[in-house]
C-alpha cells in the first residue's frame, strides 16, 4: 500500500454562522505537510475534517479516491488513518496499555496477542515502556501527548494526521518525537498542524499557511523562508513597525517589508517565512 | 490486520528493508529482533485479564470485543455512581411511603425505568466521552461501539434493578412491570441518541415517561397504570424506537460537531 493522496477541494466550513473554514484546492501527497497559522485560523478544522472526524459541510475530500460521506468509503479511509487530536482524551484511570488495547480493538485489530505487539511497539517508539502499567491520570501531560502519538501509530496507518503532536513536550522528547516523524514520512502521508516551525515545518517536505480559514501559502520549506528573503535583522531593541520577537538577552529577530536604513539583512528562516506571510 | 501488517511497521520503524540480503542470505534486521524480543516481554509481563474480561471470553465474547466491553465503566465511571445513587433512591423511597403495598410500589416502578436511561446518557457521545474523536477516526462501527456500550451499562443497571426489585418489600409480580417500560425508553432513548446529544434525549424522555405515569396514576390506580395496557405499549414504542435506531445508525458514525 502506497502513501495515500488528499484533495481537498472548495470547502467551507463554519460553527455556527461564523465560518472557520474556506480553501479551493489543497492536494496532500505523499510525504510530510506542516500546517501553519496563528490561533484559530482553522489548522484544527481542517484536520478534523481529513480525519473524518468532522463532517463535512461543503465541498469534497477524496483519500486516494475515496469519499469520506459515503459510509463504506469512509470506513475504508479510517482504516488508513491515526489521529492526534487537539486536546488529549483519556479515560485517566485506565492504564496505559489497556488504553492502547482499547485503542487497538477500534481499529479493528481483533487478536489481543497482536494487540499486544502493537502496543508495545507504539509505547516504545514514543519511549513510554516504562509507564505501560501505570494508570493514565499518573502521567504527566507531555507523557499523556506521547501516549496520543502511541494510539495513532497502532494499526499500521498510512495517513497520519497529527494536531499539535510536540505541545507539551520537553526537547528531547520534541527531537525524538520529530526523528519519528522524519522516518515515519518516508512511507506514509502526514499532515501535521503545529506551532513549531524551526523544529517541525523544517523537517516537512511541504508547508501550508493557513490564515483566516484560508490557505496563505502553500510550498516548501524552503520557499516559504524565501518570502521572508531581504525583510530580516537582527537588533537590540524590539522595533514596533516589525514583527519581532527575542531570541536572546538584548537580541530581538524582526520581518517587515523591507530592511530599514542601516540594518543588515540576515538569512531568513522557516519562521521568519512564516511571519512575512501571517503579516503581508 | 495481521503479523504482517505489523512486521510492515516494524520495516517503517527502521527506515530501511526488513532484510538486509547479501549472497542470497537474509540476515534478520536487529531492530526487528528488537521488536519482536519486546514483544515476548510483554506477552511475559503483560498483566492477566481482569475478572470480567474472563468472564466475558468464556461466555464467548470475541477478543475484538471484550475491550470494548471492559472498557466502558472505565471510561464512564460516573455512570456507576449514578446508577447507584439511582436505585439507592428508589429503594429509599419505595419503602419510606406509607400506603398500601401497591402504592408502595408505585414509586420504584415510576423511577426504574429511568435508570438505565442514566447510564445510556453518559456512556457515549462527544461531551461524555473522552475518546469520542479516538473512536470517530477508528474504522469501527459507530452503531456497534454505541450497541456494545449502551447493552453494557443497561446489562449492568437491569441486574442492579432487578436485585432492588427483590428487596422491595410488596407489590407481587408488579415487582417488575418497570422492564419493559425500561426497554422502550433506553431504546427511544438510543435512537433520539442518533439525532440529539444523548444526555438530551434521556433527558426527554425522562420527563415524557413521568408525565405519562403522572397522568396516568392520577386517572387510574397503579394496578392499572403498570398493567397490561401499558406493557403493550411499551412493546410498541420499543419496536419503533428499534426502528427509528437502525434507520438513523449511521448517523452515530459521525457525530461530532452537534
Amino acid at each position: 500500500m502506497t502513501a495515500p493522496t488528499v484533495a481537498v477541494d472548495s470547502i467551507i466550513h463554519c460553527y455556527g454562522a461564523r465560518p472557520a473554514l474556506s480553501i479551493s484546492r489543497l492536494v496532500f501527497e505523499g510525504g510530510s505537510t506542516a500546517v501553519l497559522g496563528p490561533n484559530g485560523s482553522g489548522k484544527s478544522t481542517l484536520l478534523r475534517l481529513l480525519a473524518t472526524v468532522a463532517e463535512l459541510q461543503e465541498g469534497t475530500i477524496r483519500v486516494d479516491g475515496l469519499d469520506p460521506t459515503d459510509q463504506l468509503q469512509r470506513t475504508a479511509i479510517r482504516r488508513r488513518i491515526g489521529y492526534v487530536a487537539q486536546h488529549d482524551g483519556f479515560p485517566t484511570r485506565m492504564r496505559v496499555d489497556a488504553f492502547c488495547d482499547y485503542v487497538g480493538a477500534l481499529k479493528e485489530i481483533d487478536s489481543a496477542r497482536l494487540r499486544r505487539r502493537w502496543t508495545t511497539w507504539a509505547l516504545d517508539q514514543v519511549g513510554l515502556s516504562s509507564v505501560a502499567h501505570d494508570r493514565i491520570g499518573s502521567l504527566s501531560g507531555g507523557m499523556q501527548r506521547r501516549l496520543s502519538i502511541a494510539q495513532a501509530l497502532l494499526g499500521n496507518p498510512d495517513l497520519l494526521i497529527l494536531d499539535e503532536p510536540l505541545a507539551g513536550l520537553d526537547a528531547e522528547r520534541r527531537a525524538e518525537i520529530a526523528n519519528l516523524f522524519v522516518t515515519l514520512a518516508e512511507s506514509v502521508t502526514i499532515v501535521c498542524a503545529t506551532h513549531h516551525a524551526e523544529e517541525l515545518a523544517t523537517l516537512c517536505h511541504r508547508v501550508v499557511v493557513v490564515d483566516g480559514g484560508r490557505p496563505v501559502f502553500v510550498g516548501t520549506p524552503g520557499s516559504l523562508a524565501a518570502r521572508a528573503e531581504g525583510r530580516v535583522w537582527e537588533t537590540t531593541t524590539a522595533v514596533p513597525a516589525a514583527v519581532s520577537r527575542a531570541i536572546g538577552p538584548g537580541r530581538f529577530r524582526c520581518v517587515a517589508h523591507a530592511v530599514p536604513a542601516g540594518e543588515s539583512p540576515v538569512p531568513p528562516s522557516v519562521a521568519d517565512g512564516y511571519l512575512a506571510v501571517v503579516h503581508p | 490486520m495481521t503479523i504482517q501488517d505489523f512486521d510492515a511497521a516494524m520495516t517503517r520503524a527502521a527506515g530501511r528493508p526488513r532484510y538486509l540480503g547479501g549472497a542470497g542470505a537474509a540476515a534478520a534486521d536487529p531492530r526487528r529482533l528488537a521488536a519482536n524480543l519486546a514483544a515476548i516481554d510483554a506477552e511475559i509481563d503483560a498483566p492477566a485479564p481482569g475478572v470480567l474480561a474472563r468472564i466475558l471470553s468464556r461466555l464467548g465474547v470475541g477478543e475484538g470485543t471484550v475491550p470494548l466491553v471492559t472498557a466502558t465503566p472505565a471510561l464512564r465511571r460516573s455512570w456507576i455512581v449514578a446508577v447507584t445513587v439511582a436505585v439507592l433512591f428508589a429503594l429509599s423511597a419505595a419503602n419510606s411511603n406509607t400506603g398500601d403495598g401497591v402504592d408502595r410500589i408505585v414509586v420504584f416502578l415510576t423511577l426504574a425505568p429511568l435508570i438505565p436511561l442514566v447510564g445510556v446518557a453518559l456512556a457515549f457521545g462527544p461531551r461524555v466521552d473522552p475518546t469520542h474523536d479516538v473512536a470517530l477516526a477508528a474504522p469501527i462501527d459507530g452503531f456497534r461501539l454505541f450497541l456494545i456500550r449502551a447493552l453494557t451499562v443497561v446489562g449492568a443497571s437491569t441486574l442492579a434493578l432487578v436485585i432492588v426489585s427483590l428487596l422491595v418489600p410488596s407489590g407481587g409480580v408488579h415487582r417488575v412491570a418497570w422492564l419493559l417500560p425500561a426497554v422502550a425508553a433506553t431504546t427511544v432513548t438510543m435512537a433520539l441518541s442518533t439525532r440529539f446529544d444523548p444526555r438530551v434525549a434521556a433527558a426527554t424522555v425522562a420527563v415524557g415517561w413521568l408525565v405519562i405515569v403522572t397522568v396516568a396514576v392520577s386517572a387510574t390506580d397503579a394496578a392499572a397504570t403498570f398493567g397490561a395496557t401499558m406493557q403493550v405499549l411499551s412493546l410498541f414504542v420499543t419496536g419503533g424506537g428499534a426502528v427509528g435506531l437502525f434507520r438513523r445508525r449511521r448517523r452515530l458514525d459521525v457525530m461530532s460537531d452537534r
